[in-house]
């Protein structure tokens, strides 16, 4: 009897344990994503491909893109908000881009950088020239509290598995976002990418 | 069980180990080379010596420092050197001198390391370089601009242009990565 | 004294009992097959209900766009020039309401790959990559964006070429498709893959 009962409490205890490393077990798409550094605004981020630091992060309800030269182009709006972040990139090894520049807002969806040409993230970058300029984002208002920005060199996932990345907290936290979006200026003039 | 019996099944583990681990790695070992352009096979030449490689003779002619461009034109990024690289390819079979025809597969992309293995892929800027008529890529056009064969012993010359950081120029050398046969020319100053 | 042989009775007495046993075995086996290969392959699903029909201005949500169709028009001048260069033939441009409703950046391409269309008189299919000219979010009065963000409903138009020799379409039969990220056959990690036929919009062809 007393066996038996034995039996079944092992038999049990394995099950469970079974149970729980199936739960715990990361999936595919977990295992395969790209090794992010964290940091947060005006921290020097390296990973083994760039370096990256974030200087500014400023909101918008149109932005207009001024060519360097004096010249600003007619407004551009959008459903949401604009998010203008300035950062300073660097290619560590080899030319790159950072294409795959997204925003992860708090509840996980990710808003890929505007396809308005001319920013950071389209730039083409070489070993020891950095690059300031900035990335443009559209969000909806309501998800801006919590975001991160997550940093990768490719626009497209499959080619980023097990790549670098930098993950850097904007310090948005509730009220900060309010009045960041609260205080919105109608337009944000956006200036070019600059070489350092 | 005897030592012995247990010797005949670490010798057979010893075998079937490698052989398992061979099975999984080398299918993705094309998608590798693909991938991140690293890999198949490498011919490294001294300064002043040529390089063979896919039945191809390379060499490094030149590399020499532009002048920064007009005063008008956009400037250089600060602290850079414009390094202007002459490199020149024979094809010594008749396999490689079809290589430089083939309309598909066959590419060549030039980049300059440095001694801290930093690497550079070359300017799109046409105004850093006073115009040559040097080809812009190992490919040979002929009068309606299509890659034609480059004759067996014709050498090719071709011109590239980098915007380098300074404190890279004086270490500079060239690579060449060739596909679909993957390999790497690298071309010592 | 006699040896005794092996009696091939005796040889199926042994085996007897086995049979039963094996004959289980091959029942459970093959039900666990035919199982298992039914389960992935959706076999064991809920039937699916039919196609809905829908008409204009009717909104159908799937699990990566929502999508309204709320103009339906038949040009002879090209709509949408790109890079100012209007190209000759006959033109249906189908303008939407759409809103990304999954968590990742889409474009209006995406939404165009899952677009099936055909147009009468005379049931001619439009291809939906060959014969799509223009596909584009309409924003500032211009046609140079096409991401869809999630959560910020956007205008879309998308513009297809008539095939020469049809007659001019007066009405249009577009059935959108859903998209799941899912895992798929190619690969374990996640991509988008269409999945089920989500509504069949019958819509009339503007002037």
């Amino acid at each position: 009897m007393r066996r038996a009962i034995v039996g079944l409490l092992t038999g049990a205890l394995l099950l469970a344990g079974i149970v729980g490393v199936r739960r715990a077990t990361p999936g595919v798409d977990e295992v395969y994503a790209p090794i992010a550094r964290p940091g947060e605004v005006g921290e020097q981020v390296n990973t083994t491909a760039f370096q990256i630091r974030v200087d500014r992060v400023q909101v918008g309800r149109t932005v207009r893109i001024s060519d360097g030269y004096g010249l600003v182009g007619p407004p551009k709006t959008t459903a949401g908000v604009w998010v203008v972040v300035s950062a300073t990139v660097a290619a560590t090894t080899g030319a790159l881009q950072v294409q795959g520049a997204r925003l992860r807002t708090a509840d996980g969806a990710e808003y890929l950088a505007s396809s308005i040409s001319g920013t950071l993230d389209k730039t083409d970058l070489q070993p020891g020239i950095p690059a300031y300029g900035p990335i443009l984002f559209e969000i909806p208002p309501g998800r801006l509290a919590g975001a991160v920005l997550s940093v990768t060199t490719h626009a497209v996932k499959a080619l980023d598995h097990l790549g670098p990345a930098a993950d850097i907290d904007l310090g948005l936290s509730g009220v900060y976002a309010k009045r960041l979006v609260d205080h919105a200026p109608q337009s944000l003039t956006v200036g070019k990418v600059r070489e350092l | 069980m005897s030592w012995r019996k247990n010797l005949g099944y670490g010798l057979g583990l010893l075998v079937l180990v490698p052989a398992v681990i061979a099975a999984k790695v080398l299918p993705w070992q094309e998608k590798y080379q693909t991938l991140t352009g690293k890999g198949g096979r490498e011919a490294v030449a001294a300064h002043g010596q040529p390089a063979r490689l896919n039945g191809m003779e390379w060499r490094l002619k030149s590399i020499t420092e532009g002048k920064p461009p007009q005063e008008f034109a956009r400037p250089l990024p600060p602290r850079t050197k414009i390094a202007i690289v002459l490199t020149s390819v024979k094809p010594l079979t008749e396999q490689a001198s079809k290589w430089f025809g083939a309309t598909t597969g066959s590419t060549c992309k030039f980049t300059l390391t440095d001694a801290a293995g930093r690497t550079w892929a070359p300017s799109f800027r046409t105004d850093l370089a006073p115009k040559s008529g040097y080809a812009a890529s190992c490919f040979a056009l002929d009068a309606d601009y299509k890659p034609a064969p480059l004759p067996v012993g014709k050498e090719l010359t071709t011109q590239t242009v980098f915007v380098v950081p300074a404190d890279a120029f004086t270490s500079l050398r060239v690579e060449v990565r060739l596909t679909p046969d993957p390999g790497t020319v690298r071309l010592a100053r | 004294m006699t040896t005794p042989e092996p009696s091939p009775g005796r040889t199926e007495s042994r085996r007897g009992p086995l049979r039963p046993w094996i004959a289980i075995t091959a029942v459970v086996f093959t039900l666990a097959t035919v199982l298992a290969l039914a389960w992935p392959a959706g076999g064991l699903r809920e039937a699916k209900p039919d196609i809905p029909h829908r008409r204009l201005g009717e909104t159908t949500t799937g699990h990566r766009f929502a999508i309204n169709p709320h103009k339906v028009s038949y040009a002879t001048k090209d709509p949408a020039p790109a890079y100012g260069d209007a190209k000759d033939g006959r033109f249906l441009t189908i303008e939407f309401e759409v809103e990304n409703v999954s968590d990742q950046t889409a474009t209006v391409n995406d939404l165009a790959f899952r677009l099936y269309l055909a147009v009468s008189p005379g049931s001619t299919v439009i291809d939906r990559f060959k014969d799509k000219t223009a596909g584009f979010v309409i924003r500032d009065g211009r046609y140079d964006r096409e991401q869809l963000q999630p959560g910020l409903p956007e205008r879309v138009m998308i513009v297809y070429t008539v095939p020469a020799g049809r007659p001019d379409p007066t009405s249009l039969t577009l059935s959108f498709e859903d998209q799941e990220y899912t895992s798929g056959f190619q690969s374990e990690l996640s991509e988008w893959y269409p999945g089920d036929m989500l509504a069949i919009y019958d819509l009339e062809v503007g002037r």
